[in-house]
């Protein structure tokens, strides 16, 4: 397998992803990008990012119990694999390597 | 949790693949409740919005890409498909280099196909698909022509019931009439068009009900019970296709009935007397009150059709019918000599004034497609010249001739089928205007439409088309010389065979077109002839209506007559209405009652009575018409119930029977009363345009 690069948006759900935990779901990956990136990103590009992520095996989904609220459907949840957690891993070092020394100062957030 | 609105939903099942789409749209619900509690709703929704359309471009790549994945998982490794992608996707560039070339020929392609479908869709649904019955071809309607009426379908009903007894060549029988009546299933009555159906209609018809049965022996009896069954249109419009309306009752004319049944949804029309297509909406029994005059052999006022035996053609049906009649004239001289039976296929009656028409129209729309075809030849042809050096390359760098022939094939079989596609809009376009513009003139109307078959032969006219307008090219690329063709591309020359080629398409071309000029040219002069009839009446700003009153609540002939004075003094004061009549029939729309009378003073006697159809009308009927008084006077109010009996004729019958002798103030006997002739009124066509004025009373 090549080793495949990160996008900007596969970044941020896979970095979503581990703050969320168990709580990974398409709607709150999307509230907790927004909350933490300050990026406003459409639903419809998560599901794509996560179907392209899906079949770089980056992550994989699993099927909640059905939740009596909403009308007894199940959510679908999505966790890393242990091979998206290296790719991530290696995205962050590679990030990290450009940004050490550049002392570069993160604007504040607009909201 | 509030509802996605339905475009949103819309919009998203476009581009998610299906797996995913629930997820999304809960995802999506669930945020825009928490926004809907947090915020406004119109912000919230602002926000869905927002969501939903910026959605679509990521969602669509995602789909894209896996259908491409797909199909290279599909094609890697095979030589044709791959060949095939090739020259597809060659031909994509081709034509786009050439644009307007290639929207020529795909508008080219619309027009034919269009016009070929939508033709052939109305051909197929009128002449070439057998009727919605089952056992269709032994289905007869049985005809009585007299002279006077050779076109009046009507037969009498004593003759009907003799033959039933004992024809040999028929299984069944029914009679059957068509009336308006009023309805009522809820709270607002409506108008509802009824056949009234003879013992045995709907056997001989073989229909199966969807519900329910059909009519029972003792419900056509005047002492019997009062059923109705319903077609299947009404039953789903009026009853929501509820299943327990079987024993559930409406009200008809003001009479309690019994739903009894329900029709199977039919395609066909309905065989009615009166109508020429017929949307009915219920059946009810024909009963026949032992008093009616219909039990005079004179009365001829009901249709009939036949179910004959297996095996049995129409000639020998025809012959029997020829005999049977015979013999009736030499029992019953005084009503039956001169008249005659006949069985008309069912199929012939519905569709037959329209069946030459239709002939004339398919020959031209095929002559026009053929012309297309012929256009595109010799346009492909002629822009050929500038492929030469493209081909001569290829060929010279090893493509075999047969390759680069096909690759013109694809080319021009995609852009036909581009054409075709669009051609099939057009045509769908087209029927459902043509149907939307003549729904009464055309039989069958709601058969029309574009199914499997009609989409088959659009196929079929595409590829043809596609495969016509290429051949000549693809035939000159194989016979490929190339030391030849780059040389007269030098000299700026086509090749001889090319010229021959397109000598051929050229001759053919006019050969099409004067046959086309010629059909428009009979069409235009039908049209001219249809509409330069005068049709003795004038139509402009006349309103017709029907109206059916109660028996039961207005029954002596004095009180119906007070109810119509009454309907016509307010419809006459009403403001812009100018003159009030009314009739038993409207002109053009048929109908009438063939009778005999006998002139007083001669010596007119069964057999030979003079024989004329009679209408009954108001004294304003004529004037509301516009039709002329030509001699004497107009009827009057006065001459109404009470007073003597009077008339008018018209021109016909006054030419025919008094030799231009003004007919006014003579009496003639009619139904053993005695009337005398007031007026005479000009001709107007009763039947339709193309039916003389007969005598009429």
């Amino acid at each position: 397998m090549p080793k495949a690069r990160l996008g900007e948006l596969e970044l941020l759900v896979m970095l979503a992803l581990l703050h969320l935990g168990a709580d990974a779901y398409g709607i709150s990956i999307r509230q907790e990008i927004e909350r933490r990136s300050g990026h406003d990103v459409a639903i419809g590009a998560i599901y794509a990012t996560l179907a392209r992520l899906e079949e770089k095996r980056f992550v994989t989904p699993w099927l909640s119990d059905p939740l009596p609220v909403r009308g007894g459907r199940a959510r679908k949840h999505w966790k890393l694999t242990p091979l998206g957690e290296r790719a991530l891993r290696s995205a962050a070092a590679s990030l990290a390597g450009m940004l050490d020394g550049l002392g570069l100062t993160p604007e504040p957030r607009r909201s | 949790m509030n509802a996605l609105p339905v475009a949103i939903r819309a919009l998203l099942e476009l581009v998610t693949p299906p797996t995913e789409l629930p997820y999304l749209l809960d995802d999506l619900s669930e945020e825009f409740d928490a926004r809907a509690r947090t915020t406004t709703h119109p912000r919230a929704t602002l926000w869905l919005y927002s969501q939903a359309i910026r959605s679509l471009g990521p969602l669509a790549m995602t789909r894209l890409r896996a259908r491409r994945a797909e199909r290279a998982t599909l094609t890697s490794g095979d030589p044709m498909l791959t060949q095939l992608r090739d020259d597809l996707r060659y031909s994509l560039r081709v034509a786009a280099r050439r644009p307007w070339l290639s929207l020529t020929i795909i508008a080219t392609m619309v027009l034919g196909v269009g016009t070929t479908t939508a033709v052939f869709s109305i051909v197929d649904a009128l002449l070439l698909r057998p009727l919605s019955f089952p056992g269709p071809e032994q289905l007869v309607r049985l005809t009585s022509p007299v002279p006077d009426a050779p076109s009046a379908m009507v037969v009498s009903v004593p003759d009907v019931t003799d033959l039933e007894r004992t024809s040999r060549s028929i299984a069944s029988l029914g009679l059957y009439d068509a009336r308006t009546v009023t309805g009522q299933v809820s709270v607002e009555p409506e108008r509802l068009s009824a056949v009234l159906a003879g013992q045995g209609f709907g056997e001989t018809l073989a229909l199966r009900p969807a519900l329910g049965r059909l009519f029972q022996p003792d419900e056509y009896l005047e002492t019997g019970p009062s059923p109705v069954i319903l077609t299947h249109a009404f039953w789903a419009s009026h009853f929501a296709g509820h299943r327990d309306v079987i024993g559930q009752s409406m009200i008809i004319s003001g009479k309690p009935r019994t739903i009894v049944g329900v029709l199977p949804p039919l395609e066909s029309a309905y065989p009615a007397g009166v109508y020429p297509s017929g949307d009915f909406d219920i059946w009810l029994p024909l009963v026949i009150p032992e008093s009616s005059f219909l039990h005079d052999r004179v009365a001829m006022q009901l249709s009939a059709i036949a179910r004959l035996r297996p095996g049995v053609t129409l000639e020998r049906v025809n012959t029997e019918l020829a005999a049977f009649a015979r013999g009736l004239a030499v029992d019953y001289p005084r009503t039956n000599t001169n008249r005659t039976l006949q069985a008309v296929p069912l199929r012939d009656t519905i569709v037959g004034p329209v069946r030459p028409m239709l002939l004339l129209l398919a020959a031209a729309v095929g002559a026009v497609m053929l012309i297309a075809c012929a256009n595109l030849g010799s346009l492909l042809l002629a822009h050929s010249q500038s492929r030469v050096r493209e081909f001569a390359v290829r060929s010279a760098m090893g493509a075999a001739s047969s390759r680069i022939a096909r690759q013109l094939l694809v080319e021009n079989l995609g852009l036909a089928t581009i054409g075709g596609v669009g051609g099939i809009w057009l045509a769908n376009v087209l029927v459902k205007a043509l149907v939307a513009v003549y729904p009464t003139q055309l039989p069958r109307v709601n058969e029309i439409g574009l199914d499997a078959r009609v989409l088959l032969v659009a196929l079929g006219a595409t590829l043809l088309a596609g495969w016509l307008a290429g051949m000549p090219l693809a035939r000159q690329v194989r016979r490929l010389d190339l030391s030849r063709d780059l040389r007269e591309l030098e000299r700026g020359l086509g090749s001889r065979h090319r010229r021959h080629v397109l000598d051929g398409l050229v001759v053919g071309q006019v050969a099409t077109s004067v046959a086309l000029l010629f059909a428009a040219g009979v069409l235009m002069r039908t049209f001219l002839d249809m509409t330069a009839i005068q049709p003795g009446f004038d139509a402009r700003n006349v309103l017709t209506f029907d109206i059916a009153i109660s028996p039961q609540r207005y029954p002596t002939p004095e009180r119906q007559s007070a109810f119509y004075d009454a309907l016509f003094d307010s419809l006459r004061t009403t403001p812009g209405v100018q003159d009030v009549g009314w009739g038993m029939f409207t002109p053009l729309a048929g109908g009438g009652w063939g009778d005999t009378f006998a002139r007083e003073g001669t010596s007119d006697a069964a057999p030979n009575l003079p024989a004329m159809q009679v209408k009954m009308v108001s004294p304003t009927y004529a004037s509301a018409l516009r039709i002329p008084l030509l001699a004497g006077r107009s009827l009057a109010r006065t001459d109404g119930t009470g007073s003597p009996d009077v008339a008018l004729v018209n021109a016909a019958l006054a030419a025919r029977y008094y030799a231009g002798a003004s007919p006014v103030g003579k009496r003639i006997t009619f139904q053993q009363r005695t009337l005398e002739i007031v007026g005479v009124i000009g001709d107007v066509r009763s039947q339709s345009l193309w039916t003389p004025p007969s005598p009429e009373l």
